[in-house]
This record gives C-alpha cells, sequence and structure tokens, in this order.
C-alpha cells in the first residue's frame, strides 16, 4: 500500500441545535484503506459519512478528495459511491437496472454497460439475476446489488454506512468476509461506519473511534484491541475490563507502579502524567487474566471472589469481585473454578495492564 | 370469544346501515330513469336514457364537462407536485400547510361570487377559461393533498444514492422519484377528474354561455323541474363517478403493497 492520502479531514465541524455531530475533526485516509468510523448511535459517525458524501455541508472546516477542497461540489460530482444500511436499491428497476444505473448517468456505451454490469454482478455473487425484480431480492442480495451499483463507477472512495445493519446474523458474517474480499480486489478505499467492534476488527484496516463528534482514537485494529487509549475506548471493545487504580510513584522510565485493590503492580507507563495518589483507570482484557491454577504462574496475583461462571461456548467467563467491591471477567477456554462465592486468585502479566487518559 | 363473536355481529349490522342510508338516495332516480312518461303503454324502457344524445345543449355540455375536466386533471397534478415540492424543502411550517388547505374549507358560493367578482375586475369575460380556472382552483388543494401523502411515503434516500450515482437534482428526480410517487399523480389526476366533472355552484358563477353537465342538471331541474332525462342523466354520472374510483383503486393498493414489501 503506497501512502498517498485519498481523503482529508481537516478541522470537520457540525452541529445539529444543541448536538455535536463533528467537533474539529482530522484525519486522512490513504488510498486502497479499508478505514472505519466506529462508535455507539449519536457518536456522529453517520453524519460524518454524509459530511464526505456532500449531503450534509460542516459548519466549519474542509473535506479533500484528492487532494481537492470539496467545499460547494454536490454529491453528483464527487465521484464517490455509498451503500446504504436500508439499500436503497431502485424498487422500479431491475438487478441490471439498478447495476447500470451511474453508467447510463455517465452516458457510457450500451455494450460497455451490458459486460460492466455482467462484471459486477459475478464479483457479487449474483450472475444470472440481472432481470429480476429488485423487490422479491433477500436483504442480503439487496445489499449486494447496491454494492455493485456503487462500484460500478469505479468510485474514488466507497462510503458504506452501516450496511450490514440490517441483515440477521449469519448473513452479516458471510458478508463481512465477502465485503473484505471485494475490497481487495478491486483496491477500493472503504470507509465504512458501524457501531459492532467485531465488524469494524474483522475488516478494518485503522478503525477511528468517535465518540460524541470527536475522534477519541484511531489506529490499526490490533493496536486499538491491545492499548486503548481512553475508557470509553476500552468499554467498547467486548473483553475489557476497566479498573480504578492509585498511582504510587511518579513514572519512571517507562514504569509505574499502581495500588490495585490492594496491590501493588508495576505496569507500563503511559502518556498519562499525573503523581502520586492520583486516581487512575487501568484496563486488562479478560483472556490476559488466569483463574484458579494458572494464575500460580502469573507474576502478579490478587484475591478476589468468584462471583459468577458464564459459559459462552468456545470460552468461559469467571465474574470476581475484587476485595474494594470492583467487578472483572477472567476469560479461559475451559472451566478453571466452579464454587461461586470462593475465594480465588487472579494472576496477570503486568505488562498486560494498559494505563488509560481518562 | 362469543362476546367477539356478537360484537362483530353488532359491527357488521351498524355498517349494513350505514351503507344503505348512505345510498339508498341513489337507487330511486336511476329506477324512475327507467319509467315510461305517464300514458304510454308498457312499463319500463332505455327511452330516458335515448333521448338525451337526442338534445344539443346536453351533448355540448358533456363536451364541455369532459373537456374541461381533462384540462383540469391535466394542469393540476402537476402544480400541485410542485407545490408539496416545495412545503417538503422549504420545510414548511404547519401555518403554509393550512393556508394550501383553507380553500377547501371556504364555502363554494362564497369562492365562486369572489372568483367572478375577481374575473369581471379583470375584464375576463366568462368563458371555458373562466370555468377551467375555477375547477383548478377547487381541485389543487385536493391534488395537493394527495400528492403530499404519497410524497411522505417516499423515502429520500432514493435520491441521496441517485445524487451518488452521479445524477443531478432533476435527473435523479425524473429517474427515481416520479416513477415511485406516479400512483400518487395518477390518483390525484382521476380525483381531480371527478371533482371537475361533479363542480357546480362555482362553476354556475362564471359559466356565461357555457353549459357543464351540472349547470345543465341543476338549470333544467329549476325550469322544468325533475324528469325521466333527469333522472336517467344523474345515473349516468353516478356510475361514471363509481367507474372512475374504482379506477384509482387498484392504482392506491399497489403503492401500497410496494411500500410493505420494501
Amino acid at each position: 500500500m503506497n501512502n498517498t492520502p485519498i481523503l482529508q479531514l481537516e478541522g470537520v465541524s457540525k452541529r445539529f441545535g444543541r448536538i455535536v455531530a463533528a467537533d474539529d475533526l482530522d484525519l486522512t485516509v490513504i488510498r486502497g484503506e479499508f478505514f472505519t468510523f466506529l462508535g455507539p448511535s449519536g457518536s456522529g459517525k453517520s453524519t460524518l459519512l454524509r459530511i464526505i458524501a456532500g449531503l450534509e455541508r460542516p459548519d466549519a472546516g474542509r473535506v479533500r478528495i484528492h487532494g481537492k477542497d470539496m467545499a460547494g461540489v454536490p454529491p453528483w460530482q464527487r465521484g464517490l459511491g455509498m451503500v446504504f444500511q436500508q439499500y436503497a436499491v431502485f424498487p422500479h428497476m431491475t438487478v441490471a437496472q439498478n447495476v447500470a444505473y451511474g453508467l447510463r448517468v455517465r452516458r457510457l456505451p450500451r455494450e460497455q454497460i451490458r459486460r460492466r454490469v455482467r462484471e459486477l454482478l459475478a464479483l457479487v455473487g449474483l450472475a444470472g439475476k440481472e432481470e429480476m425484480n429488485v423487490t422479491v431480492l433477500s436483504g442480503g442480495e439487496q445489499q449486494r446489488v447496491a454494492l455493485a451499483r456503487s462500484l460500478a463507477i469505479e468510485p474514488a472512495l466507497l462510503l458504506l454506512d452501516e450496511p450490514l445493519g440490517a441483515l440477521d446474523e449469519k448473513i452479516r458474517r458471510e458478508m463481512q468476509t465477502e465485503l473484505k474480499h471485494i475490497q481487495r480486489k478491486t483496491g477500493t478505499t472503504f470507509v465504512y461506519v458501524t457501531h459492532d467492534q467485531e465488524e469494524a476488527l474483522t475488516m478494518s484496516d485503522r478503525i477511528a473511534v468517535l465518540h460524541v463528534g470527536v475522534l477519541v482514537q484511531c489506529d490499526t485494529p490490533e493496536t486499538l484491541f491491545r492499548q486503548p487509549r481512553t475508557r470509553f475506548v476500552a468499554g467498547f471493545f467486548r473483553g475489557c475490563n476497566v479498573l480504578e487504580a492509585t498511582m504510587t510513584t511518579a513514572p519512571a522510565a517507562d514504569r509505574i507502579n499502581l495500588h490495585i485493590a490492594g496491590q501493588v503492580v508495576a505496569a507500563r507507563a503511559s502518556s498519562a502524567t499525573g503523581g502520586i495518589g492520583r486516581r487512575i483507570a487501568v484496563a486488562v482484557r479478560a483472556e490476559d487474566l488466569r483463574v484458579g491454577r494458572a494464575a500460580n504462574e502469573a507474576s502478579v496475583t490478587i484475591e478476589a471472589t468468584l462471583a459468577d461462571v458464564i459459559y459462552r461456548g468456545t470460552n468461559v467467563d469467571h465474574v470476581l469481585e475484587l476485595a474494594d467491591g470492583q467487578r472483572l471477567v477472567a476469560t479461559s477456554v475451559k472451566r478453571e473454578v466452579d464454587e461461586v462465592g470462593r475465594t480465588v486468585r487472579v494472576g496477570f502479566d503486568p505488562a498486560s495492564v494498559v494505563m488509560l487518559e481518562d | 370469544m362469543r362476546g367477539g363473536r356478537a360484537l362483530g355481529t353488532l359491527a357488521w349490522s351498524y355498517l349494513a346501515l350505514t351503507l344503505s342510508f348512505l345510498y339508498l338516495p341513489l337507487f330511486p332516480p336511476f329506477v324512475f330513469s327507467l319509467a315510461l312518461p305517464a300514458g304510454e303503454p308498457g312499463g319500463l324502457g332505455l327511452r330516458a336514457y335515448l333521448e338525451l344524445w337526442r338534445n344539443p345543449v346536453l351533448t355540448g355540455a358533456i363536451q364541455t364537462s369532459l373537456l374541461v375536466g381533462l384540462l383540469t386533471s391535466v394542469l393540476t397534478p402537476p402544480l400541485a407536485l410542485l407545490a408539496a415540492m416545495s412545503v417538503r424543502e422549504l420545510r414548511a411550517p404547519r401555518a403554509v400547510l393550512l393556508l394550501l388547505l383553507m380553500p377547501l374549507f371556504i364555502p363554494g358560493i362564497s369562492m365562486g361570487l369572489a372568483d367572478a367578482f375577481l374575473f369581471r375586475l379583470l375584464g375576463i369575460p366568462p368563458s371555458l377559461l373562466t370555468i377551467l380556472i375555477v375547477h383548478l382552483l377547487w381541485a389543487l388543494p385536493f391534488a395537493f393533498l394527495i400528492i403530499l401523502t404519497a410524497m411522505a411515503g417516499f423515502d429520500p434516500v432514493y435520491l441521496e444514492a441517485a445524487y451518488l450515482h452521479g445524477a443531478g437534482r432533476l435527473r435523479a428526480f425524473f429517474d427515481v422519484e416520479l416513477p415511485l410517487i406516479a400512483p400518487g399523480i395518477s390518483g390525484a389526476a382521476t380525483f381531480t377528474f371527478i371533482l371537475s366533472l361533479n363542480e357546480t355552484v362555482r362553476t354556475g358563477l362564471v359559466q356565461g354561455p357555457w353549459n357543464t353537465v351540472q349547470t345543465y342538471v341543476w338549470s333544467t331541474y329549476l325550469q322544468v323541474g325533475l324528469s325521466p332525462t333527469i333522472y336517467a342523466l344523474m345515473s349516468l354520472l353516478i356510475a361514471l363517478t363509481v367507474i372512475l374510483i374504482l379506477v384509482i383503486r387498484p392504482l392506491l393498493t399497489r403503492r401500497s403493497q410496494r411500500t410493505a414489501s420494501v
């Protein structure tokens, strides 16, 4: 992947009355990248996509595509594609007419349109359904038509607004893999919006986490998952424990001593600053915690009470309560301890403790 | 459950009663239209219907009615569509909506007199044009309401999809919105035609030398009173209205089916 920026947002802000949808946002999307905006509803992620598309006007800031300022450029002249959550396939057109729409608007020769439609329907797995009425297709198939329609015009960017949000679980998983595959195959830059952390982690090259219009963290899925920067990001990924801790030393040489539920832990210092006695939050992933016999091999252990054991199929969640009342979850592939109410030891490696900024 | 069935029977009976109350007055004219003038032998006949076609005043009035009706139903829906689009585009407040619908509640005679007076002030003599304008004004709020309802069922995301695929506003409108709200527009056109065909009071005040079927019925009734010819004409007009309503109905149901499947 070369590092040519294809989309740049510079200080983009947008408000709807008192609701902040985007607050002075800066970011760059690289050509060929699968870039995801992740956030809960109301985080402004869809609005941001609509601003890029030209369907909403930002109150302040610039959107650049291929370096060109898009201010005053209407959506139909931006050369983008967009896939909507509610599919938006034209119900009065056949599958082929839908896919051909952008090409017909661009007045391409008929033969070329026909060839391109066939190519794209093959790409999205709808070969042979050219003449079908779109309204009789399933949700997943309609979304494939919408995808083919958007890709037909070879957009500079393909914007996808929760495209799998209206589909049921099984189809959604299939489509995740398929979308990623299509993105790689066509080399199209995807800008994807979702509230589903798993979807974001599975497909994206980079993820920007949004919270009430603010970009909280923008990183690769691995970094975001292992090193969340704030409590909000940590809380967004399933299986991440957030604990209250107190600094017992000032950070020195990347190391810091933290007091967690009566235990001093030497953790890796982050950019968070403060002195002795400052209360901070730390994150530790449930699968990095050991319970039962496995805890004995860990370098740090804390005493806890087993509050619950939840069987989840591929793994088992052990819900634990620390001496100061804080709760956390330890995940392992099998049941480590059983008797609820028993005192157990939780062990972990200090390196897996991540200091959060707020 | 038995209580539910009793309630059902009661509801059906009430419905039957209401329907007969609504439609009962329409039957006598039909029955009497088949009666022959007193003193002639025989019972029933279609003579009254045949006589309609031998009356040049009436056939002229039918032509006028059809011409004005067609022109009104062609001209009104586009105007109503533009009004509905403006209301949506400007997110016009309810007050504006109410202003657009207000003429529906102004008494026909007041509206007709006001129109006639305005035409006189402007120096426009009573003619087909004045009849047409009055019908257009009468039908416009109805057509506006029907089209606005049809447009409310249209999801603007289709327009956004068209924009993103390179279509400008006009192109997107003709490619996507117009075909999807077309049933509402043809419904408005048919309804407008019925309204124009049946309008009497306002027409009577601006008709000049022209007669529509309705003004003919009205003036004949005033001058001659009821006759088999009038009964026959009334029956025909009622039948025509029923047929036109049946024409709109499938258009409306097809629309709602499509909305349901999306």
